[in-house]
């Protein structure tokens, strides 16, 4: 038997149970392998059929024709709307499409037959959670790009047009027009957008987190996406209760404890709301969005890491 | 036979598999409370950075959630202040046709609560009142003079002050700056506060040079800045042909003749015969 053979067979250890190869490289190419399943598992359910609804919204919303609106203010409804969908439907979808994956293994013993191999428990759960992520990137970057397409076509005719009312209408200096123009440009496609679109997409990825950790709890998928549509939303409420732990000292001890606890273990989804302020044209510079992913890391290693020691020793 | 069956049985390092397991969940209960309390800082300072960066609107009170409604509300507060704002702004555009100027300024007081920082909403909220709706009122024959000229002009100052807290919200945007002055000179007649909010609008950055031009304009019309108004007005017309408008030959040749400026000195060239 040559050294690679040997290299492949698994190890059996004394009490007749398989040792798990070791090493992050081992893992890594585990998490990898399972990424990839999961990838294509979601695929074959067909999730990407919400781009299209998402395409159609994106296109009726640029028709919208409000008379007395703007220029500035056609692109302002457009981009609302489409970040706005943007982000609803990969929120949706990050609770979702988690909270399918392990009730779905169960059901069909798929789980049971990954950890009868040397698959750690870890392995198995990060697998799950990058391939869940892997798919709500490829679904951010498509809806991105339909957004970006339509907004740019769109900003295009703008300009066209009140340029040529404006001509039209006589009156009108070089300079008037020049800065016409500008403030369009402004409101139409720009890198900053970039950012709004990346938040989304952390956000989603916390989602995505601490869908995965309330999954290795439940038994149904029914149970996770209830209880991540509730987190969901107290996420969004954290940080009123993180004020108010701080602040109100003089509110009762329970009312403090309670508000308390909302605000240690759930996650404060506000932080990812930048699209209010991108759309106004508010600029985002690098280094926030630096700690806006870093803090997002740390999301998804905690809840990643409360998920195994929550799942280690569940009884499938 | 599982570990739920008799999970006392199930050893490992001489630890039961129950108390393993709740050992596990205690601890994972503990990691979430410490992560908890170690972000709450840095989540803090971000919000504060955020708010520095204008990313974040001040917090909705309940006088918002009762005009909104429950789910526009809870739509607002889920990150989707803009959208719901985008589709009062279309609300709003059928209270113009029905002339409701009442529900008109309520749908725009909430548009401007919801993103203070978006100027268009500022600007053509006060359009709406300073123009459309005091016109309404003034040009209504059904009504009597005194209440007409009582109700629009009120509707007139309600368009100023919205203007003003649209200012007060967004120091730095022009346009809100040269409305205000608009709204001085078309409605007020009020030369003096109209050349001064041009000035203004004009320093600002990404002023068009009109702003310039019409601060000098309005100078000229106000009692007692004549003088102020020529300086300015020569010295928009020494910068070259692009500021060389009819306006501005006009109304520098009316302060030559009303400040009786020498011939010699005068900045425009003779009148041939």
């Amino acid at each position: 038997m040559s050294s690679r053979e040997a290299d492949r067979k698994p190890r059996v250890k004394p009490g007749g149970t398989v040792a798990t190869r070791r090493g992050i490289g081992a893992s890594a190419g585990r998490i990898g392998t399972l990424a990839g399943t999961t990838f294509l598992q979601l695929l074959r359910m067909k999730t990407f059929y919400f781009l299209l609804i998402f395409s159609i919204l994106v296109v009726v919303a640029s028709t919208f024709n409000v008379l007395h609106h703007t220029g500035e203010q056609h692109l302002k409804l457009l981009k609302d709307v489409a970040l706005g969908a943007m982000s609803l439907f990969t929120s949706l979808f990050a609770i979702v499409a988690t909270a399918l994956l392990i009730p779905s293994d169960l059901e069909d013993r798929t789980l049971q037959t990954i950890l009868a191999k040397p698959v750690p428990r870890y392995d198995y759960i990060l697998g799950k959670l990058c391939g869940v992520i892997l798919v709500v990137a490829v679904s951010v970057v498509v809806m991105d790009l339909i957004f970006g397409a339509v907004l740019y076509a769109r900003e295009e005719m703008m300009v066209a047009a009140e340029l040529a009312g404006a001509t039209e209408s006589g009156g009108f200096a070089e300079e008037d027009l020049a800065v016409l123009e500008e403030r369009l440009r402004s409101q139409g496609l720009n890198w900053n957008l970039q950012n709004a679109v990346a938040a989304i997409f952390l956000k989603s990825c916390v989602i995505c987190a601490v869908t995965m950790l309330v999954s290795t709890i439940a038994s149904t998928s029914l149970f996770t996406i209830i209880v991540g549509f509730v987190i969901f939303f107290i996420g969004h409420l954290q940080s009123v209760a993180r004020d108010y732990w701080m602040h109100a000292l003089d509110a009762g001890l329970w009312k403090r404890l309670f508000s308390g606890l909302v605000a240690l273990i759930f996650p404060d989804f506000q932080i990812f709301n930048v699209v209010d302020g991108v759309v106004a044209g508010e600029v985002i510079p690098l280094g926030a969005m630096t700690r806006m992913a870093g803090l997002t890391i740390l999301y998804v290693m905690v809840y990643s890491m409360v998920a195994y020691l929550v799942f280690a020793d569940r009884e499938l | 036979m599982s570990p739920a069956d008799n999970p006392g049985i199930f050893r490992k390092n001489g630890m039961s598999y129950r108390l393993r397991r709740n050992l596990k969940r205690a601890a994972a209960g503990l990691v979430l409370l410490v992560f908890g309390i170690g972000r709450m800082s840095w989540e803090g300072s971000m919000e504060e950075e955020w708010k520095r960066l204008q990313l974040r609107a001040g917090g909705l009170d309940l006088g918002v959630r009762e005009q909104l409604g429950q789910m526009s509300y809870l739509a607002a507060l889920g990150g989707f202040r803009s959208l719901v704002a985008s589709f009062l702004s279309v609300k709003a555009f059928n209270e113009w046709e029905n002339v409701d100027w009442v529900k008109l300024e309520s749908t725009y007081g909430l548009m401007t609560r919801l993103q203070p920082r978006v100027a268009g909403y500022w600007e053509e909220g006060a359009w709406h009142l300073a123009y459309n709706a005091s016109a309404f009122y003034l040009l209504n024959e059904e009504m009597s003079p005194g209440v007409r000229r009582h109700l629009g002009g009120r509707y007139i100052r309600k368009g100023e002050e919205f203007l003003r807290e649209g200012i007060r919200n967004n120091p730095e945007e022009y346009l809100l700056r040269q409305r205000l002055a608009e709204i001085y000179r078309n409605k007020f007649g009020d030369h003096c506060r109209a050349a001064d909010e041009f000035a203004i609008a004009a320093r600002l950055e990404g002023a068009p040079e009109y702003c310039r031009r019409f601060a000098a304009y309005e100078m000229a019309d106000c009692e007692g800045r004549e003088w102020e108004a020529y300086a300015a007005l020569a010295g928009l017309y020494g910068e070259g042909v692009r500021h060389r408008k009819p306006t501005l030959l006009a109304k520098l040749g009316e302060l030559e003749e009303k400040l009786s400026i020498p011939e010699a000195k005068r900045v425009l060239p003779e009148k041939g015969p």
